[in-house]
């Protein structure tokens, strides 16, 4: 305290603070800090946007990257162990095993980040902090679930780059060993319009759906007579494949056969000789000049070696057809595979509303594995409403279905306790999507493109079960009090 | 961000407003807050007193929208509590600094910042002058998890402060500062006081609230026992204090004899200082002599 003078007295008015407290303008730790502009800034990303970026970083900064050197293992290790002896089959095997270890352990990071960020944040108490700022509640789980998809955006990008790196390397290889350059032609089942055994005179037809036999000596001949099928083949056709099982005594189950394609309008016609491996396929060449769609084509298969039984199963004929640009496909089947994820990631932050993280983890993941099964599990529903002896939970429709079984209907039981398992498979089916429109497996393993319908729709439905999803979160989550 | 509209009188306002907590599914009740009337005006200091568990920290939490009222109401800058547009114009600065351990300080407030939609120039003019304030310079690339726990304190008071706020709630400011620290807390109070701020804070250190406090309410197992102000309150209006520089004595005994009969109940003594004054001029003297050092 400061005064002029004995004759000045001072008096701590109400007013006045005691000696000790802040004097900042005679201070040597001044506290000041300048005002912000009184004006309204602008939007600049936005609030989504910084907890997404926020997001993306808390996830690197966690080194969830690591996934990708698990996931390298795996493609190595599948790399060392898919066996080489068929380099197609090889190469179609790296494909799916990209795609489906990509898929795999999406999932399994998308879970458990989505479904551990919100009650980390509660229980650490960051979400008590950010939220007293200008951010919403269906903001923050908006940012959140922004920046886990750009999280996996990244994951599946890297695996992507790194997959397609794989897999043209492989295919180089096996082509430059085959001397093949097919090894990713497209195909398609291609069924024979009719079948039929001829030994002289004889001739017999094959049911379609027995399986065609021809004994070796070459004293029958197999017609596969293509009539139907053929108009919708694209330019450039050249080869089916055949896929024959031989039984024989002792001996390797191999034959010489003789393959005669004929144009049975023109009778033009063209042989070639090959070696028929048991369980492997064979390859035919149709001569463009030959093959019209409008005329049709007969196959006729000759087996020389005495002795042996030559098997063809209904679904031996595959034809192949150009194949798809594989960039594009490969592409579009890994945009599937992160729109899937995005929906797992919804659904994490969903559980991890009203759940601890564990709890939400393992709904997230019953949810994705029950979804991985909708196909069967809805067939196997409509087998049971349209069932009156379907047995408990559907047991019986196999039985049915396979064997004359003359028992009454089911008793009331059965029927309203397969009402109810029916109903709870009906809720789930719908709770949860049917993540097979996610997969596009089955096209790049045909070498076919993925249609634009088909990510149209995937992203139609991510769009509608995430609005869903959120909504339910937005309202739990409204409710809730931030601190634990 | 910062908008220009009028602020209410009476920046926050609570009616009635009580919590109790729920435990074991509802078979436990615990009351932290009962039926607290209360209301901050604009411009002022208001402290929230108390011991451990009177129902401070449920207070702030209320105003914050963190936790919902058992019943009653209230309002912060004319707005629900957890309202965006109220904490548009809020700082808060909760009891321990609960931040992304993995961020530093600089990308703590730019995460912050963004959130206030701060525009990136602005921004980062505005981070370098809180981190250059709290004295983080040396650490702002450092992340959070490594530092102790005056530096967490000092970047919780940077981030309650990155969107120059109208209202600023601090639960236990000084907890964990050195005396430093404790002094620029104080200090920035009184400035924020100067520049027509509102402040609500809780603390348990009577010397702090004293300091810099206009008003106070004192609460007690959730309820509120006392509303005043400070100065009303510690004013002793039955004693008179009289400070003059170092009397020798014969001048002391002119006076006593001035006193007539009072002069027996009359105390004379020399006034105490402060260890907060007297270390902070140590401090000060040690940073004087160090600038001088090098010269010579």
């Amino acid at each position: 305290m400061t005064t002029e003078g004995n004759s000045k007295l001072e008096t701590r008015s109400s007013n006045q603070k005691p000696p000790g407290a802040g004097d900042a303008s005679s201070s040597n730790f001044e506290f000041r800090v300048s005002s912000l502009p009184r004006r309204r800034f602008p939007v600049c990303g936005g609030v989504i946007g910084a907890i997404a970026a926020q997001t993306l970083r808390q996830c690197l900064r966690r080194k969830v990257l690591f996934i990708l050197g698990l996931w390298l293992a795996v493609i190595l290790i599948g790399l060392a162990v898919i066996p080489k002896h068929e380099p197609a089959e090889r190469y179609h095997a790296l494909v799916s095993l990209c795609l489906k270890t990509t898929s795999f352990f999406g999932v399994i990071v998308s879970v458990f980040l989505a479904a551990s960020v919100l009650p980390e944040d509660r229980a650490k108490k960051t979400l008590s902090t950010l939220m007293t700022k200008p951010v919403g509640r269906l903001n923050y789980l908006l940012g959140r679930v922004a920046g886990f998809s750009l999280t996996m955006g990244l994951i599946v990008l890297v695996m992507g780059v790194a997959g397609w790196g794989v897999l043209r390397w492989a295919g180089a290889s096996a082509e430059r060993e085959t001397g093949r350059t097919d090894l990713v032609a497209a195909k398609r089942g291609l069924d024979p319009t009719e079948i039929i055994r001829r030994e002289g005179e004889k001739t017999k037809v094959v049911p379609e759906s027995r399986a065609a036999t021809v004994a070796g000596g070459g004293a029958q001949e197999l017609v596969f007579e293509f009539r139907e099928g053929l108009e919708s083949l694209p330019e450039g056709v050249q080869r089916i494949e055949m896929l024959p099982t031989i039984a024989t005594g002792a001996e390797m189950p191999q034959s010489q056969a003789t393959v005669l394609i004929r144009n049975p309008k023109t009778g033009e016609k063209q042989s070639t000789d090959l070696l028929l491996d048991s369980d492997r396929v064979a390859f035919v060449d149709f001569p463009p000049s030959l093959v019209h769609a409008a005329e049709g084509v007969e196959v006729v298969l000759t087996c020389h070696k005495p002795g042996v039984f030559v098997r063809f199963v209904p679904g031996s004929f595959q034809i192949m057809t150009p194949s798809a640009p594989f960039e594009a496909a490969y592409a579009k089947a890994l945009g599937l595979i992160l729109l899937g994820l995005v929906l797992v990631i919804v659904v994490a932050v969903t559980a991890s509303t009203f759940l601890s993280a564990w709890v939400a983890a393992m709904l997230a993941f019953t949810g994705y594995f029950f979804s991985l099964f909708q196909t069967v599990l809805v067939e196997h529903m409509q087998a049971i409403s349209s069932s009156e002896h379907a047995g408990l939970f559907g047991t019986g429709i196999y039985e049915h279905t396979h064997g004359p079984v003359a028992h009454a209907s089911d008793p009331l039981y059965i029927v309203a306790i397969n009402k109810l398992f029916y109903g709870t498979l009906w809720l789930l089916t719908h709770i949860f999507p049917n993540f097979d429109n996610f997969s596009a497996l089955g096209c790049l393993t045909a070498s076919r493109d993925v249609p634009w319908a088909a990510c149209g729709y995937a992203a139609i439905l991510v769009a509608a079960y995430a609005v869903g999803y959120l909504a339910l979160a937005q309202v739990v989550f409204y409710k809730r009090e931030l601190m634990p | 961000m910062v908008t220009t509209n009028a602020l209410p009188e009476a920046v926050i306002r609570a009616q009635k407003l009580a919590k109790t907590y729920s435990l074991r599914f509802g078979r436990q009740k615990v009351v932290a807050l009962e039926g607290l009337d209360l209301e901050v005006r604009r411009g002022e200091v208001f402290g929230l007193l108390g011991p451990n568990g009177s129902g401070k920290t449920t207070t702030m939490k209320l105003l914050l929208g963190l936790i919902f009222p058992t019943s009653g109401r209230a309002e912060v800058l004319g707005l629900a509590p957890g309202d965006v547009n109220a904490n548009q114009r809020l700082g808060f600065l909760p009891e321990e600094s609960y931040f992304y351990p993995f961020l530093s300080a600089d990308e703590t407030l730019d995460f912050y910042g963004r959130l206030f939609r701060i525009p990136r120039r602005e921004r980062r003019r505005r981070v370098d002058e809180l981190i250059a304030q709290v004295r983080l310079e040396d650490a702002r690339r450092r992340p959070i998890r490594g530092y102790s726990k005056g530096m967490s304190r000092r970047i919780g008071l940077a981030q309650a402060l990155i969107n120059d706020p109208d209202l600023l709630i601090l639960d236990e400011p000084t907890s964990g500062m050195d005396p430093i620290g404790t002094r620029q807390i104080k200090d920035l109070i009184l400035d924020l006081k100067r520049r027509g701020k509102t402040v609500l804070m809780s603390s348990h250190l009577l010397a702090d609230v004293e300091d810099v406090c206009d008003r106070i309410a004192i609460l007690k197992t959730g309820k509120l026992e006392m509303i005043g102000a400070v100065a009303d309150l510690l004013t002793v209006k039955d004693v008179t204090q009289i400070r003059v520089p170092n009397l020798d004595a014969a001048a002391l005994e002119r006076v006593k004899s001035a006193l007539g009969d009072q002069a027996a109940t009359a105390d004379v003594s020399h006034p105490r200082s402060t260890l907060e004054e007297i270390f902070l001029r140590i401090v000060a003297q040690a940073d004087a002599r160090d600038k001088e050092g090098p010269k010579t």
